[in-house]
C-alpha cells in the first residue's frame, strides 16, 4: 500500500487514539484542550499539505475539522467538559476515516461510527420503542456498509442510498439522526450534525451518478413530504436539540428534493449541506451555552435573553439571519448548472412546494424561535452571565464557515 | 460613468461606519447619516440629469468579464425611471434622517437604529438600479429582512415582535412565489438579464404545464408575470398579504414614514421595471387591476372605522397603494410612478407630523370643544344650499370642463392618450370623495370660499393632467411604448363604460342622499339599514375577519405541528 492511502488512514487514527486515551486516563482539562485543538490544527496542515484528495471530499473533512475545533474551543473545565471532548476526538477521527480512507478501511471507519452512535444511544436509561427501531437501523446501516464495500454494484447503490439517507437524514430514515442530536451532551450535539451531515453528502456523492430517474423521481417525492414533515416538526418543537435536528431535516430535504431538477450536485449540494450543518450547528452551541447556564432545555421558558446577554442576542441574530437565507444557496448556485428548457415543468411544482415548506417554514419556526429566546421581556428572577469570548468566536467561527461554504465554495 | 455607484456606497458606508464606532462618535452619528444622504441626493439628481440626456447607463461589477455566462451578475442598471425612484429614495431619506435626529434622542439604540436606517436606503436603493432578476430578487429578500428588524428595533417590546414577524411571514410567502417565477425565467427564456428577458418573451410564445399530464396550461409569460406579481402583492400591501401594514405602528414614526414613502412602493417600482414583460400578457394586467380595486375597496372602508391617527394613515397607504397597482393594470405604469413619489412625499410628512398632531391632542383634553350650541349651528350649515350646488357642480362640470381645455389648450388628443382618461377619472372620482369630505365639514361656507376652492382643483387638475402626461413620455420616451401598454392592458370598452357608468350613478345618488338629508327628508332610515350601518362597521373595524381567518389558521397549523413534533 502507497502513503496516499495509509496516511489518510493514520491521520484519522490519532485523534481516535487521543479519544480513547482520554476517556480512560485523568489528564488535567487545560492540557486535554491544548493539546485537542493542537491535533486539529495539525491534523488541517496535514491533510492540506501531505494528502491528495478529491476537492469535496477534502472539503468535507475540513468542516468536520472546523466543527471539532469549534466544539474543542468553547469548552470550559468541567466534568462533562472532558467528556465531552473525548467523544468529540473519538467521533473526529471516525468521520475522518470515513470520509478521507479509501475501500474497506473507509468503511471500517463508517462502521465504527455507527457503533459508537448506537452505544451512546443504548446508554439511555429508558429504553422505548423509538430507541429499539434506531437500533434496529443501526444495525442495517452497519450491515449495508460492509457488504457495499463486498458486493456487487447494484448493491453498492442501494446500500449507499441508504447510508446517505441516514446520514442526510431523509424522513423515514431520519430517527438515528434525531436520536444522536436528541441524546447528545452539551456541545457534542453540535458537532453530531456537521459530522452526520458531512458523512451523509459523502455517501450521496459517491451514488449520485448511479441514480436512476426513476429512483430521482422516488427521492423527490419523499424529499417533498421529508420537507412537509421535518418543517411541522421544528415548528411544534419545545426541546431544543430536537428543533435543531428538525430544523436540518427540513433543510436537507432540498439537497434530496433539488436533485432531479438540478444537475452536478457536488457543485452546489455539497456546500449547501455543510451551510446548513454549520449553522444549524452554531444555534445547537448556541442553545447548549444556554442550556449550560441555567440548565434550559425547552424553547421559550427564557426569553428575552438579548438585553442581559447582548453576545448570545448577537450571535442568535446572526445565527437565524442565515439560516433564513440557506434555502437561498442552492437556488442560485443550482440555477447555475440547470439546463433551462429540458427539465420537467412538474418537477418544477415539486420544487415549489418544497420552497413554500423550507422557505416559508424555515422563515416561521426560525422567527419563533428567535422572539422565543433572544426577543421579548427577560425574567427577573434569573441572574444572567453572557457568552464567553470563546464561545462568541466559536459560534463566529461557524458562521463564517457557514458563508464561506454557501457563498464562496 | 462611475457615479451612481457612489448614490449606493454612502449610505452603505455610513451604516457600516456607525454600526462598527457607533459608540465612539456618539453625537456625529446622525451627522454621518444625513450627510451621507444629502451627498446620495445631489449625485442622484445629477445622475438624473445625465441619464435624461445621455441615457440609459449599464455598470457589471461582477463578472469583470462582461461576456461571463454566469447567471449571477451584479451590476446598475440606471434608466430614467432608476434615477427617478434614486431621487425619490434619497430626498425622503434625509428626512427621515432629520427627523430621527430629536425623535430617538436618548434612545439606547441610537446608533443601531441609524445603522439600520442606512442599511434599509441602501437595499432601496439596490433593488431600483438592478440589472436582472436575480439580483433585484436578492435585495429584495434583503429588504424584507431590513425591514423586520427595524420593526423590532425595540426588540423587547412583545407587540413590536409580534407584528414584525407578521410582516415578515407575509413577505416570506410572496418571496416563494417571486422565487418560482425566476425559476421558470430561466427554465424558458434562459437569462434573467431585463433586457434580454424582454427580447426573449417577446419571442416565446410557449405554454406551460402546471399538472401532470398537461391539464392545465398556461401561457408562460402570464405564469411568470403572475408569480412574481404576488412578490409585488407582498410588498405592496396588497390583498390578501394585506394583514401585515396597519399593525406596524408600533415601530418608531422615522420607520413608519420611511415604510410608507419608500418600502411599500416596491410592488410598484416591480411591476414597472417589469412593464415591457407585463405588457405581454393581457389577461395577468387584468388580474393585477382587479388585485388593486379589491385593496382600494378594502383599505379605503376600513379606514373610515379607524380612530387611531396613525391607523388611519397606514389604511390611507393601503388604498393609495391599491391605486397604484390598479395603474399598472390599466397600463398606465407611468403614472403609477407619478402617484407613487407624489403618495410617498405626502405620506412622509403626513407620519412625521403626525405625532404632533397626538402630543397637542395630548394637551388639549378638551379639545375639540363641543356644546349643544354647537350642535344647532351644524344643523343651519349643513341645510346650507350652498355647499350642496357647489359639491354637484364640481363633481358633475370638473370633469367636463377638463376634458374639453385639456382638449384645446394643451393639445392632447384624447383618443389617443389612455393614460389621461385614466387620470381623469380618478381625478374625478378623488374630487367627488373630497367635495364630500368638505361637505360634511361645512368647509364651503361661503361663495368666496367656493370659488377658491373650485379654482385651486381646476389648476391642480390641470397641473396633474399636464405632469402626469409629461412624466408618461419621460419615462418611457420610446415612440408609443407607453401606448403599447395601454393597448395591452384595455378592457372591453364596455366593461369601462360601465364602471364609469356605476361610478356617475354612485357619485348622483351621494348628492341626491345629501340633498335630501340637508331638506330634513332623510331616505333610508328603516331600521334594516340602520342594521346594516352597525354590522358594516362591525366587520371593517374586525377587518372583514380576515386576520382573524389567517390567525385561525395559523393556530391550527401550529396545533398540527405540535403533534408531528411529538412523533418526530
Amino acid at each position: 500500500m502507497d502513503s496516499q492511502h495509509t496516511l489518510p488512514t493514520i491521520l484519522a487514527l490519532i485523534p481516535l487514539a487521543l479519544g480513547i486515551v482520554w476517556k480512560v486516563a485523568q489528564i488535567s482539562f487545560a492540557n486535554l484542550k491544548s493539546i485537542g485543538l493542537t491535533t486539529i490544527v495539525v491534523l488541517g496542515i496535514l491533510l492540506v499539505t501531505t494528502v491528495e484528495l478529491n476537492s469535496s471530499v477534502s472539503f468535507l473533512a475540513f468542516a468536520v475539522l472546523l466543527s471539532g475545533f469549534c466544539v474543542m474551543l468553547c469548552q470550559e473545565g468541567t466534568e462533562q467538559a472532558t467528556e465531552v471532548c473525548s467523544s468529540s476526538m473519538i467521533a473526529l477521527g471516525l468521520a475522518l476515516g470515513a470520509l478521507v480512507s479509501q475501500g474497506i478501511l473507509s468503511r471500517f471507519f463508517l462502521v465504527g461510527l455507527l457503533g459508537f452512535g448506537a452505544f451512546s444511544i443504548n446508554r439511555k436509561k429508558h429504553r422505548t420503542f423509538k430507541t429499539t427501531l434506531i437500533l434496529i437501523h443501526f444495525v442495517i446501516a452497519v450491515v449495508l456498509s460492509l457488504s457495499s464495500a463486498l458486493g456487487g454494484d447494484a448493491l453498492k447503490v442501494y446500500a449507499g442510498l441508504f447510508l446517505a439517507a441516514t446520514f442526510l437524514p431523509l424522513v423515514p430514515f431520519h430517527l438515528p439522526f434525531v436520536g444522536m442530536i436528541e441524546g447528545a451532551k452539551g456541545t457534542l450535539s453540535s458537532f453530531w450534525v456537521v459530522v452526520w451531515l458531512a458523512i451523509g453528502l459523502a455517501e450521496l456523492n459517491m451514488i449520485y451518478s448511479s441514480l436512476t430517474a426513476e429512483m430521482l423521481f422516488i427521492i423527490s417525492l419523499l424529499a417533498l413530504v421529508s420537507a412537509f414533515y421535518a418543517t411541522l416538526a421544528a415548528l411544534g418543537q419545545k426541546q431544543s436539540n430536537l428543533f435543531v435536528a428538525s430544523a436540518t431535516v427540513a433543510n436537507v430535504s432540498l439537497v434530496w428534493g433539488l436533485l432531479n431538477v438540478f444537475p452536478s450536485f457536488p457543485e452546489w449540494g455539497i456546500a449547501f449541506g455543510i451551510a446548513v450543518g454549520f449553522v444549524l450547528g452554531g444555534i445547537c452551541l448556541a442553545f447548549s451555552f444556554v442550556q449550560q447556564r441555567y440548565g434550559w432545555q425547552v424553547i421559550g421558558k427564557l426569553p428575552g435573553l438579548g438585553e442581559p446577554m447582548p453576545r448570545f442576542g448577537t450571535a442568535m441574530v446572526f445565527l437565524v439571519t442565515f439560516a433564513l437565507f440557506l434555502p437561498f444557496f442552492p437556488a442560485i448556485s443550482g440555477l447555475t448548472n440547470m439546463p433551462s428548457i429540458e427539465t420537467q415543468d412538474v418537477n418544477f411544482i415539486k420544487v415549489f412546494f418544497m420552497f413554500l415548506a423550507v422557505w416559508l417554514g424555515g422563515g416561521w419556526f426560525l422567527l419563533q424561535t428567535l422572539h422565543q429566546t433572544a426577543f421579548g421581556r427577560a425574567r427577573m428572577d434569573v441572574f444572567y452571565t453572557d457568552l464567553r469570548t470563546t464561545e462568541f468566536v466559536a459560534v463566529a467561527v461557524l458562521l463564517l464557515g457557514a458563508t464561506y461554504s454557501g457563498l464562496c465554495y | 460613468m462611475t457615479i451612481p455607484i457612489l448614490i449606493l456606497l454612502f449610505p452603505l458606508l455610513a451604516s457600516v461606519l456607525i454600526r462598527v464606532f457607533g459608540h465612539q462618535l456618539q453625537s456625529h452619528v446622525a451627522r454621518i447619516g444625513v450627510i451621507a444622504n444629502v451627498i446620495s441626493f445631489f449625485l442622484a439628481v445629477w445622475t438624473l440629469y445625465y441619464v435624461s440626456v445621455e441615457g440609459t447607463v449599464h455598470i457589471i461589477l461582477w463578472p469583470t468579464n462582461p461576456e461571463s455566462s454566469s447567471i449571477f451578475k451584479i451590476g446598475m442598471l440606471v434608466d430614467r425611471l432608476a434615477a427617478v425612484m434614486m431621487v425619490l429614495i434619497t430626498s425622503v431619506s434625509i428626512v427621515i434622517h432629520v427627523y430621527s435626529v430629536r425623535y430617538l434622542e436618548g434612545d439606547p439604540g441610537y446608533a443601531r437604529f441609524f445603522a439600520l436606517l442606512g442599511f434599509v436606503v441602501f437595499v432601496i436603493l439596490s433593488i431600483v438600479t438592478s440589472p436582472n432578476l436575480l439580483m433585484l430578487f436578492v435585495f429584495w429578500q434583503l429588504l424584507s429582512w431590513g425591514l423586520y428588524i427595524i420593526l423590532v428595533f425595540n426588540f423587547s417590546h412583545p407587540d413590536a415582535c409580534r407584528n414584525g414577524f407578521k410582516t415578515f411571514i407575509c413577505h416570506r410567502i410572496g418571496d416563494v412565489f417571486f422565487l418560482f417565477g425566476i425559476f421558470l425565467a430561466y427554465k424558458y427564456f434562459g437569462t434573467l438579464e431585463f433586457t434580454e428577458l424582454f427580447k426573449a418573451a417577446k419571442e416565446n410564445s410557449q405554454t406551460i404545464s402546471l399538472l401532470p399530464g398537461g391539464s392545465f396550461n398556461i401561457s408562460v409569460v402570464a405564469a411568470i408575470a403572475l408569480f412574481i406579481f404576488v412578490g409585488g402583492i407582498a410588498k405592496s400591501n396588497q390583498f390578501p398579504l394585506h394583514v401585515w401594514l396597519p399593525d406596524t405602528m408600533d415601530s418608531p414614526t422615522p420607520v413608519s414614514a420611511l415604510m410608507h414613502a419608500g418600502i411599500i412602493n416596491a410592488g410598484g417600482f416591480l411591476l414597472n421595471r417589469l412593464a415591457p414583460f407585463y405588457a405581454l400578457s393581457s389577461p395577468t394586467l387584468h388580474i393585477v387591476f382587479i388585485i388593486g380595486v379589491i385593496t382600494i375597496l378594502m383599505g379605503a372602508s376600513m379606514m373610515l372605522a379607524q380612530n387611531d391617527i396613525k391607523k388611519t394613515l397606514g389604511y390611507s397607504t393601503m388604498a393609495q397603494m391599491g391605486y397604484m397597482i390598479m395603474e399598472c393594470g390599466l397600463g398606465a405604469f407611468a403614472l403609477a410612478i407619478f402617484h407613487l413619489i407624489a403618495h410617498g412625499l405626502f405620506k412622509a410628512s403626513l407620519f412625521l407630523g403626525a405625532g404632533t398632531g397626538i402630543h397637542s391632542s395630548r394637551e388639549e383634553p378638551k379639545f375639540p370643544n363641543h356644546s349643544h350650541h354647537d350642535d344647532e349651528e351644524e344643523k343651519k350649515k349643513s341645510s346650507s344650499q350652498l355647499t350642496w350646488v357647489t359639491g354637484l357642480g364640481v363633481t358633475l362640470m370638473m370633469p367636463l370642463v377638463i376634458l374639453m381645455v385639456a382638449h384645446d389648450m394643451l393639445d392632447i388628443h384624447l383618443q389617443d392618450a389612455h393614460g389621461a382618461v385614466i387620470f381623469l377619472f380618478f381625478s374625478w372620482i378623488t374630487t367627488s370623495q373630497v367635495m364630500f369630505s368638505l361637505y360634511r365639514l361645512q368647509a364651503v361656507a361661503s361663495w368666496k370660499v367656493a370659488c377658491a376652492m373650485i379654482g385651486a382643483l381646476f389648476f391642480i387638475g390641470f397641473v396633474y393632467l399636464w405632469a402626469g402626461e409629461e412624466f408618461t413620455h419621460f419615462l418611457y420616451p420610446g415612440p408609443g411604448e407607453a401606448e403599447g401598454y395601454f393597448v395591452a392592458a384595455a378592457f372591453n370598452p364596455q366593461v369601462f363604460d360601465m364602471i364609469i357608468l356605476i361610478a356617475t350613478g354612485l357619485i348622483l345618488f351621494g348628492w341626491f342622499v345629501v340633498y335630501t338629508d340637508a331638506k330634513g327628508q332623510k331616505i333610508f332610515i328603516s331600521d334594516w339599514l340602520v342594521s346594516v350601518r352597525k354590522q358594516s362597521y362591525i366587520l371593517l373595524i374586525n377587518r372583514f375577519y380576515i386576520d382573524l381567518v389567517y390567525a385561525k389558521w395559523s393556530a391550527n397549523i401550529l396545533r398540527l405541528a405540535q403533534k408531528v413534533a411529538h412523533r418526530f
